[in-house]
């Protein structure tokens, strides 16, 4: 195990494209709820989250170390119904099985050699 | 005769077909030497093999049928009927000719009439009529056998009947196995048409494993994994829809399928991730990329690679994080905006840099150099060029790129960027310099290339600064501020600037700016207060302290950082080491400075009254300038923590750097005790080796040269006889 994955803007309850301003206002809010004396680990951590954001230069570089969602499809496609069928090609296989085609051992169609 | 007795049937016929030629007694051998290897190889060697026997003993009927059954089974019906029915003519009670005839005539027309064939008896007739009645809608004959009760189940597949689950439960052996991989698929064709959807899917994973049989097995088997997947994503068990997508991910599916694997795989690993669990990350993303390489119409396949590449890079496995940027790279659009350039910019810079850390430096360069071939043009490219080429150390192939990059565009900023920094590093300050103030002047609406061309002047600034030529790193400092208005290093680094070489200087300003740039930021107050005690200025020092604490609510780790910081300037740096003689205990020299450092250190650990882990830290800091402080701080952590043998080695180290021999040595005793109670063996002999050490000049010198980094011994001793030592 190596160290866990942290999104600082879920952290910070924002979303990507959330404005410095709207960064600020964030962390402040939530470091007034979670004050160090009180909640020291939530602390420690909006404190990293917001020190990952804070610096425009930094956030530009964070963005891009982030993970990506796989999006989720706009419209839900329709789950295929079961074909239960009984298709002639299986049927023909089934045949095929009980032919002498893909049959592999053919010894006694071997003959002596003599010279 | 040999080599043919041993099964060496190449060897046979190379020395037969010599002689074979002038003696027609030995064209039977080679006949049957070839015969034997076209059934011991099989397809596709085997088609002229057989002609060949053929050739050689036109009348042997084995031969031919063979011929024929080998035409069948590569797909040349024709091929295959004319030797079955050439055979037939000469020998109309050929059974097995005319059994592959009818089979094959009901593969070219499923409604034939086989009556008319040659060679057909009623036996052959027999044997065929299940199958025909089944393709021609028909119920086949009543027969109470295995195979009976088999062609009778699907018959009732057919016809939707879910009688059909009880025909089929027959486990009685059938005379082939692919006859019990299309019974137990039909099995399970019969459950789901009882609505037993739960044992169709276990009977059709146990026929995909077994290596399939029925032509919509897959199919099938993809809707119920996708009505699972679905049922465990509704509940929200998203590792167990992670661990169903992986275990399927080589089945192909429709889109729906492929997009709902995809999307559970992602929501695992990600969730994996989340938990530090990085190799079960790559696992289940590497799973989606396999889907998507299949896969048509589920979009780009951008977000998969990055993460895999970003997962790669958490386990260190450099070469599979560069291929996998390299595969994401790929997708390149042809054209695309600035922001998506930069982002481009970045995932090369990525790939050099994994390809650095992979020991493989001269694999970036060899990536790009392939990359430009292809879209020579691309200056950007040429740019990431000079990037891996310096990462390979190749300086001066580095610099002729960036030059041959200039003589194209003379203006491209990423170009002269890496120009000046190479100037800088040659100490040409002043062309450097010229450089990045242009980029700067030429680009008023970028701030990225102003923060870079300022980044200049902050390194300029600093090499000054450490030289004593104050006044040059000041006028740097301001210079790099009008190009990076918003970086608070500038006006902090001026105010530490100034008084040096204009004493009266008010610098209150310089900080107050700082602040007001990056205020937010703890860093810029601890910065701004060290400033202060820089100069020697202790009343706005204790100033800044009280709004720092009423606007920031600084947490333990800001005070220790300025505490340590203040501690660091006031106190005198310990006795140089020396190779003969031992440093001296510093003797404790207490200012209203050390009392303020100490005065913060305090707080930090009143704010956190039950971590042991800032007291270690902050009597760690402490050790070498001021071991008794750094008793008082270990033995707060002792307290905090008295079941940790590393608390009491480093309150052992901190009393024996104090001259408290005896009790650094019952302490350390304790420490050795403790830990081999725990089973700690390193720490045991670690605690035992520093109490013999405790009481000797060695103590001191070693410690001190522990946390400075210093070494009694000269560079040319390397890193092994440091160990040993």
């Amino acid at each position: 195990m190596s160290e866990p994955y942290s999104d600082p803007y879920a952290t910070l309850g924002l979303a990507r494209d959330a404005s410095a301003d709207e960064i600020k206002r964030a962390y402040f809010a939530l470091v007034r709820a979670n004050p160090p004396e009180r909640a020291p680990e939530q602390f420690k951590r909006i404190r990293a989250a917001y020190e990952r954001l804070r610096d425009p230069a930094k956030r530009a570089e964070l963005d891009m170390l982030l993970l990506e969602r796989w999006p989720a499809p706009e419209r839900r496609r329709r789950t295929p119904q079961l074909d239960l069928r009984v298709l002639p090609a299986d049927v023909l296989a089934a045949l095929r099985a009980l032919s002498d085609l893909d049959r592999s051992d053919w010894r006694e169609h071997f003959e002596k050699v003599q010279l | 005769m040999r080599a043919f007795q041993a099964g060496r049937y190449a060897e046979a016929i190379a020395r037969w077909s010599a002689q074979a030629t002038r003696d027609a007694e030995l064209r039977p051998a080679l006949a049957e030497a070839h015969f034997r290897r076209a059934l011991a190889e099989g397809l596709p060697g085997a088609l002229a093999d057989l002609r060949r026997a053929h050739e050689l003993a036109p009348d042997e009927q084995r031969y031919q049928f063979h011929l024929g059954r080998m035409l069948h089974r590569s797909g040349d019906r024709a091929g295959a009927a004319a030797q079955y029915r050439a055979l037939l003519s000469r020998d109309p009670s050929n059974a097995q000719a005319a059994q592959l005839l009818a089979l094959l005539t009901l593969e070219e027309h499923l409604h034939a009439d086989l009556s008319g064939l040659p060679g057909m008896t009623p036996e052959l007739l027999a044997w065929a009529a299940p199958a025909q009645a089944l393709i021609a809608g028909r119920t086949p004959p009543d027969d109470d056998s295995p195979l009976g009760r088999f062609w009778r189940g699907l018959d009732r597949v057919a016809a939707g009947d879910p009688a059909a689950r009880e025909l089929l439960a027959d486990d009685r052996p059938l005379p082939a196995a692919a006859l019990h991989r299309l019974r137990r698929y039909y099995r399970g064709a019969a459950a789901a048409l009882a609505g037993d959807t739960d044992a169709a899917l276990k009977l059709w994973e146990q026929t995909y494993s077994s290596g399939g049989g029925a032509r919509k097995l897959a199919e099938n088997l993809a809707v119920l994994l996708q009505q699972r997947l679905e049922a465990l994503i509704a509940a929200g068990d998203e590792q167990a829809a992670a661990a169903l997508a992986r275990e399927w991910a080589e089945l192909s599916g429709g889109v729906a399928f492929d997009e709902l694997r995809i999307q559970a795989l992602d929501r695992g690993a990600y969730t994996a991730a989340s938990a530090g669990d990085w190799a079960e990350a790559v696992a289940l993303w590497e799973a989606a990329r396999e889907i998507l390489g299949r896969a048509q119409g589920l979009g780009s396949p951008r977000p998969i690679l990055h993460n895999l590449a970003l997962a790669y890079e958490r386990l260190e496995e450099w070469e599979e994080a560069a291929e996998a940027w390299r595969g994401l790279l790929r997708t390149r659009p042809r054209r695309a905006d600035a922001a998506e350039a930069g982002r481009w910019a970045w995932v090369r810079k990525r790939i050099i840099e994994c390809y650095r850390n992979a020991g493989r430096p001269d694999e970036a360069v060899t990536v790009f150099r392939q990359a430009i071939k292809a879209e020579p043009n691309d200056l950007d490219l040429r740019v990431q060029l000079a990037d891996a080429l310096m990462a390979n150390q190749q300086e001066r192939a580095a610099y002729n790129e960036i030059k041959r990059i200039l003589q194209i565009e003379p203006h491209h900023p990423e170009a002269l960027l890496r120009q000046a920094a190479y100037l800088s590093e040659r100490w040409e300050y002043a062309e450097a310099e010229q450089i990045a103030r242009g980029i700067a002047e030429r680009h008023p609406d970028r701030p990225d290339l102003r923060r870079e061309a300022a980044a200049v002047f902050l390194h300029h600034g600093r090499q000054h600064a450490e030289y004593g030529h104050y006044q040059r790193a000041y006028d740097a400092f301001v210079e790099g501020e009008r190009y990076d208005p918003e970086n608070p290093l500038f006006p902090i680094n001026q105010a530490r600037m100034l008084p040096a070489f204009r004493p009266r200087a008010d610098i209150a300003p310089l900080i107050e700016r700082a602040l007001t740039i990056a205020g937010d930021n703890p860093e810029t107050w601890v910065r701004a207060i060290e400033t202060w005690a820089m100069h020697n200025q202790i009343d706005a020092a204790r100033a800044l302290i009280e709004r720092f604490e009423a606007e920031m609510s600084p947490g333990p780790e800001e005070y220790v950082a300025l505490g340590g910081a203040i501690f660091q300037r006031f106190t005198p740096p310990p006795a140089p080491l020396g190779l003969f003689r031992a440093p001296a205990r510093p003797k404790p020299v207490d200012t209203p400075w050390t009392g303020l450092a100490l005065e913060l250190l305090d707080r930090a650990v009143d704010l956190r009254p039950d971590d042991a882990q800032i007291p270690m830290g902050i009597a760690t800091l402490l050790l070498v300038s001021r071991p008794d402080l750094a008793c008082r701080f270990a033995d707060m952590a002792a307290q905090r923590n008295p079941d940790n043998p590393d608390t009491l080695i480093l309150l052992g180290l901190a009393l024996g750097l104090d001259e408290q021999v005896a009790e650094a040595k019952s302490t350390l005793q304790r420490a050795a005790q403790m830990a081999r109670r725990q089973g700690k063996r390193d720490t045991q002999e670690q605690a035992q080796e520093m109490r013999r050490l405790v009481g000797t000049p060695f103590l001191r010198s070693m410690i001190q040269a522990g946390l400075s980094g210093d070494s009694f011994f000269d560079d040319d001793f390397d890193d092994e006889d440091l160990e040993d030592w």
